[in-house]
């Protein structure tokens, strides 16, 4: 279960840090940064389990 | 709402010292107070750039914050200044009141509220000074607030806000570009032309008239929509892409954009909030001005999203309404709010003036018309009390063509020709950094000589 864990956090780390070096490129990197955030907020807005 | 109203009260105290301290730091001062006398002695709103601004006279400009500017002008170097540094630090205390308030009416927990309400605090800290930006952020959270809380009838508090906020700076037209994309958010959600819609509708198109309620007319709307595609933006650091170094940001709006990835939007309203959340992150990604004005948005519904996580019965959010709790939160904000004050104000970087106000003197007290190139533009603004003094570009920025803009950054960055625009442009003085490549280079600069310096300030002319 720990592992499990430690696996979810290395893997948002990583997505995290990949975000931050995107955004420090700008131009078109920054929209792909954008493009993801629009798609994480739509899954957390529209999906059926969220509370 | 006890603890918001405590993160209120310390950047309240923080405000009002920025406030004090803003005319000597500020570059946009001086053209304000400069823009009210002229508004208070000929009664009538200047239209076009004058003869002051050498570079450009009679090219169109649009003044849109006349009404600081008046405000400036009446209490600039006076004992009513203390009213101006009241006014504006009571308009960063009501956002961020305005935004707890607005968390709290959509359900939000205590402990929710205050952490949404600091993100907003944050991310005005940056911007923070005698702004009319700083009035027009009160009125966003204002009309938030409606926005989201309001039903009926009080829905229509929206277009008085709105004609308000367009009289004291052009980022009204925010109001009917929410109100629209919130109408669309609906019609899409509600699925088809309800009630509802209908009602959204007729308010974004009475708060699309409210923008012309101001003494500049069509001017202002037309104004607003030509500044998202200026070319001058380039010059301006407040227009540049957000990077996330930048305080306001990443204590800002970072987090409340993080949470809503995670939280998603608010359960009520999915599609509206939604498209808001997509337009105003996009905002606040592409330019630091929007920095503040993206917090002011997302947070109430953040905070009302948060509360699933920190409900109000966890013991964080009870313990404020125990007494000894809430005198002890009280006493360490005044402290707080004491204490950053006595250092801020003892700070050098806070209280120095930022602006070579002695070198600009110096050069209004050498007989004759003088054509002033300043390396920061906003500089500039102080040689407009001058009658002597003329300026190449000055803090007012916007009225000021391209082709002025294209050489005054060739002359700053000292691009290949620059000496031959001086000669072109007529420009007989400059004032640089001494440390600045511009600053550097005059010493070689054949047929100049220095009428001035300091520690951190040259001024040359030429000699002839």
């Amino acid at each position: 279960m720990s592992g499990t864990l430690l696996f979810r956090c290395s893997v948002t780390l990583a997505i995290l840090a990949a975000c931050a070096a995107l955004f420090a490129i700008g131009g078109a990197a920054r929209d792909l940064v954008y493009v993801l955030v629009l798609l994480s907020a739509y899954r957390g807005s529209f999906r059926r389990d969220s509370p | 709402m006890r603890v918001a109203i405590a993160v209120v009260l310390i950047f309240a105290a923080r405000f009002a010292l920025a406030a004090w301290f803003d005319p000597g730091r500020d570059g946009d001062i001086p053209w304000q107070h400069w823009l009210g006398a002229q508004i208070l002695q000929s009664h009538h709103i200047p239209l076009s750039l004058g003869p002051e601004a050498f570079a450009a006279p009679g090219a169109p400009w649009v003044p849109q914050e006349w009404a600081l500017s008046l405000l400036v002008a009446l209490t600039l170097n006076t004992p009513r200044f203390i009213v101006l540094v009241m006014l504006t630090a009571t308009a960063g205390a009501a956002t961020l009141l305005l935004t707890a308030w607005s968390a709290r009416r959509l359900g939000a927990s205590t402990a929710a509220t205050a952490l949404c309400v600091l993100c907003v605090a944050f991310s005005m800290v940056e911007s923070y000074g005698i702004r009319a930006q700083v009035f027009a952020w009160a009125m966003l959270a204002a009309l938030m607030f409606v926005l989201r809380t309001a039903e009926g009838r009080s829905r229509w508090w929206m277009v008085v806000i709105t004609a308000f906020w367009a009289n004291v700076h052009a980022s009204a037209l925010l109001a009917p570009a929410i109100l629209g994309a919130w109408t669309i958010g609906t019609a899409v959600e509600e699925r088809g032309w309800t009630a509802n819609v209908r009602s959204s509708a007729l308010l974004t198109i009475a708060c699309a008239g409210a923008v012309f309620l101001t003494p500049l007319g069509y001017r202002l709307p037309l104004y607003a929509v030509s500044l998202v595609e200026s070319p001058i933006r380039f010059a301006i650091q407040e227009w540049q892409p957000t990077y996330l170094s930048a305080t306001s940001f990443a204590l800002g709006p970072l987090g409340l954009i993080a949470a809503t990835c995670v939280l998603g939007v608010r359960r009520t309203r999915r599609v509206p909030e939604f498209l808001l959340f997509a337009a105003l992150t996009w905002m606040a990604f592409s330019a630091l001005r929007n920095v503040p004005v993206c917090a002011i948005v997302l947070a109430p519904a953040v905070a009302q999203r948060l509360t699933a996580y920190l409900p109000e019965r966890l013991r964080i959010n009870a313990i404020f309404k125990e007494f000894p709790v809430q005198f002890a939160l009280y006493f360490i904000t005044l402290f707080m709010a004491a204490f950053s004050g006595f250092a801020l104000a003892r700070s050098p970087e806070f209280t120095e003036s930022r602006v070579p106000t002695s070198a600009i003197a110096a050069l209004a007290n050498v007989a004759g018309t003088h054509h002033l190139l300043c390396e920061d533009f906003a500089w500039c603004s102080s040689a407009l009390r001058y009658r002597n003094l003329r300026e190449f570009i000055d803090g007012r920025c916007d009225p000021f063509p391209l082709p002025v803009w294209k050489d005054y950054e060739a002359v700053v960055s000292t691009k290949q020709g620059w000496p031959q625009i001086l000669g072109r442009r007529n420009i007989d003085a400059i004032v640089a950094k001494n440390t600045s490549k511009l600053g550097r280079a005059l010493p070689q600069l054949h047929g100049w000589r220095e009428l001035y310096s300091d520690k951190a300030y040259r001024l040359y002319v030429r000699s002839t």
